[in-house]
């Protein structure tokens, strides 16, 4: 159990860190020299003592359990209410309520720290600064990675690569984002496993977004035909089969790309469903409907030729 | 006590996204038998078609066949669109086949013959649907030529002037009439080639005027396929009806309910006076002359005809205390209920009354009921087996989603065919166009 006094004698040795002279005596006026910065304490002996509010007692102890208790609840309750409302509401608002998550659960965290740290400490001028600066010194020794995915966390939110609901690609894993966490961030697979990736990762591989904040996401569906086939019945046959499906988003449009390949001619159907959820289903839809209609018409499909062994 | 609240505060939220409150039934009245409302359904399909729908097709075919005439190359079709729930085949089929009145000049588009080549009802299997209306629009063709031949035939030969005159004859207009489009075609692969069919054949045939009937989703779906507006310019729109209007088309409803409860009363245009009662109404209960009524019901029904009327039919209410005297104890409650009608034509008392009308719930869809209500709403009248086969599912898979859909009274089933009940059409278009589907304007 820490006790008050163990957590001032730590702070007073990293403030110590921070208040370090130089060896070498110096003409020049130093930042931390107390005399030629006005409102410093005059010894860094002063420092912690002045840093602490003079009254901790039950009463603001009591307070802090009881503050971090309703944000430990605030933060279930918005976990839980977003994600069982945001699976309920039409589809239309189902991301704007996921993309809400980050911000309403940050106000918490930041709402919490305001609240709970003058019960302990006096952060008025430079006592601000100096505890900053003894947070920074022990997160840069002891938790680098953990500071590290934080800050691009906080980044990650403003710059909004990709938010709640979006699907993506970091690395090799490729899903939807269901959590945004402190740390990282959580992707469900099309296995419906749940990966976790530090947000400090997220930053530094290339990430690769399929919806971007909308509903809907390209899919891109691969179709060979021989050579000979008729190609202009094949194109009217993916577009059919498109506008059939019954995912189809029909206001985003179809298009049918035609590749020449060496050993066939490739179609590639890009469509879009209604929900990027879909994506697979969409997928296996499209290839159904294509595979009954060719069967119906007989259109020939690349044959691989077998060597003949003598 | 905050696990109440929280309950309170859930279903509060899910009401506010989903559902509307259910229709309670109002102390001291009581909803009509189900016989009666079954005959009062049948009674909606024998009224009149509402005025401004009449004076609206009429003018917009008045204008459009005039254009045609003076530049026949140009504008040669008329497309009449409503929604998926409206009743847009026999209204045209009443307008246009309907006699001139004696009392006005004829208008130009009633001199020309009107055909009506095709089945009304889909064609079983759906891909012969466009074999079938090559067919029925080639007999159209055939038929005119042999027409033509025998009015050749009977031309005098000693008439000089006619017997110069030039080979090729000068055909009286003809109207061919489609009056719903939505049964020729499938959402399947080659499923709409027919709908190319129809607009390839308007575009290269001037010689007939063509009129079309459409449901806002067809269009919608079929603008996105194949283009048909650019095909099919003339698009005129059924008007939304107004409080006004509606209370005028559904006296009629209204005096036929008052005489099904009270069949002692003789029947006539008017209500009877028990609802145009000067009595104040409380509650939500409002008097039949209520203008604040037929608004409301306009206004839920979004001006849509067949809406308003399973609306108007859904608020009518008998007045419980009337069915109270006949209580004599609680052994004979039983048999009262039992032999409802027979007392209703017993007891000359009866009153009827108009509840605050309001949409019925729409029970939690999931995502495959919402497919499937999409289907029904852009194909009008289908089968199941259809309705699979535009799904891409198996007819089994679908089957157990019909059938709940059926019993909850949001889709209809009459023999095979499917349809959905224009009374959810509200709250069905705003789900659908929460859930990113593509719907029609009304």
């Amino acid at each position: 159990m820490i006790t008050i006094n163990q957590m001032t004698a730590s702070i007073r040795s990293y403030s110590s860190l921070w208040s370090l002279q130089p060896p070498t005596p110096s003409t020049a006026p130093s930042i931390t020299d107390p005399a030629t910065v006005p409102g410093l304490p005059e010894t860094s002996e002063d420092l912690p003592q002045g840093l602490f509010v003079d009254n901790i007692g039950f009463a603001s102890i009591l307070k802090a359990a009881i503050a971090i208790l309703v944000a430990y609840l605030l933060l279930w309750a918005i976990r839980s209410s977003t994600s069982w409302l945001s699976e309920n509401v039409p589809r239309r608002f189902r991301l704007v309520i996921k993309q809400t998550v980050p911000f309403l659960r940050g106000t918490v965290l930041i709402g919490t720290i305001v609240f709970v740290l003058p019960l302990f400490f006096d952060l008025t001028g430079p006592k601000l600064l100096a505890l900053t600066g003894t947070i920074a010194v022990a997160l840069g020794f002891a938790f680098k990675d953990y500071a590290s995915s934080i800050i691009a966390g906080v980044v990650t939110l403003f710059e909004g690569p990709f938010r709640m609901g979006d699907r993506i690609q970091i690395g090799d894993h490729y899903g939807e984002v269901v959590d945004y966490g402190l740390r990282g961030l959580r992707l469900q697979t099309p296995d419906d496993n749940i990966v976790t990736i530090p947000h400090n990762t997220a930053w530094t591989e290339a990430l690769s977004n399929a919806n971007s904040g909308q509903l809907e996401a390209q899919v891109l569906t691969t179709f060979y035909f021989a050579h000979d086939v008729d190609t202009e019945k094949v194109v009217q046959i993916l577009y059919s089969a498109a506008y059939s499906s019954r995912y189809t988003q029909l206001k985003l449009p179809v298009v049918v790309i035609v590749e020449e390949l060496p050993w066939a001619t490739q179609f590639n159907l890009r469509a879009y469903p209604m929900d990027a959820r879909d994506e697979f289903v969409y997928k296996t839809d499209l290839i159904l409907r294509t595979k009954q209609a060719c069967a119906r018409l007989q259109l020939p499909y690349p044959r691989v030729l077998q060597s003949t062994t003598t | 006590m905050a696990g109440q609240v929280l309950q309170s505060v859930k279903s509060g939220v899910q009401s506010w996204f989903a559902k509307a409150p259910k229709l309670e039934i109002n102390e001291g009245l009581e909803a009509l038998p189900s016989e009666t409302m079954a005959q009062l359904s049948q009674n909606v399909q024998a009224l009149s078609v509402p005025m401004p729908y009449q004076s609206t097709i009429e003018g917009a075919l008045s204008r459009a066949f005039q254009e045609w005439q003076e530049q026949p190359e140009i504008n040669n079709s008329l497309v009449i669109l409503g929604s998926p729930v409206d009743a847009i085949a026999p209204t045209l089929e009443t307008i246009l086949k309907s006699p001139t009145s004696p009392s006005q000049p004829p208008e130009a588009w009633r001199q020309a013959k009107i055909r009506f080549p095709l089945e009304p009802s889909r064609s079983a299997d759906p891909l012969t649907i466009l074999d079938e209306l090559r067919k029925a629009l080639d007999r159209v063709n055939l038929e005119d030529l042999e027409t033509l031949e025998q009015e050749d035939a009977q031309v005098d030969p000693e008439d000089g002037a006619i017997a110069e005159a030039p080979t090729e004859p000068i055909k009286s207009p003809t109207i061919v009439v489609i009056p719903n489009l939505e049964r020729y075609f499938l959402r399947c692969i080659q499923g709409w080639e027919s709908v190319e069919y129809v607009q390839n054949l308007v575009a290269h045939e001037p010689s007939y005027f063509w009129v079309l009937g459409c449901s806002h989703w067809t269009w919608a779906f079929l603008d996105r396929v194949c283009h048909i507006s650019a095909y099919l310019e003339q698009v005129e729109s059924l008007p939304q009806l107004t409080g006004e209007e509606l209370e005028q088309w559904l006296t009629p409803l209204m005096a036929s309910a008052a005489a099904t409860i009270n069949p002692s009363q003789a029947p006539d245009d008017s209500p009877p006076a028990s609802e145009t009662g000067s009595e104040t109404d409380s509650g939500s209960t409002l008097d039949f002359g209520s203008d604040g009524y037929w608004n409301s019901l306009a206004n839920l029904s979004s001006g849509i005809s067949t809406t308003a009327a399973q609306l108007c039919l859904q608020s009518l209410r008998m007045q419980a205390e009337d069915l109270a005297n006949n209580q004599v104890d609680d052994t004979q409650e039983q048999t009262r209920r039992n032999a409802h009608q027979t007392e209703a034509v017993s007891d000359p008392s009866y009153r009827l009354r108009l509840k605050k009308p309001t949409l019925p719930s729409l029970i939690d869809l999931d995502s495959m009921d919402r497919y499937l209500l999409h289907a029904l709403l852009i194909h009008g009248k289908m089968m199941r087996s259809h309705l699979a086969l535009s799904l891409g599912e198996a007819e089994q898979t679908i089957r157990p989603r019909v059938q709940v859909l059926r019993r909850e009274g949001v889709i209809i089933q009459q023999g095979v065919w499917l349809w959905v009940h224009p009374v959810h059409y509200p709250k069905l278009r705003n789900e659908l166009g929460n859930n990113n589907f593509l719907i029609g304007e009304a």
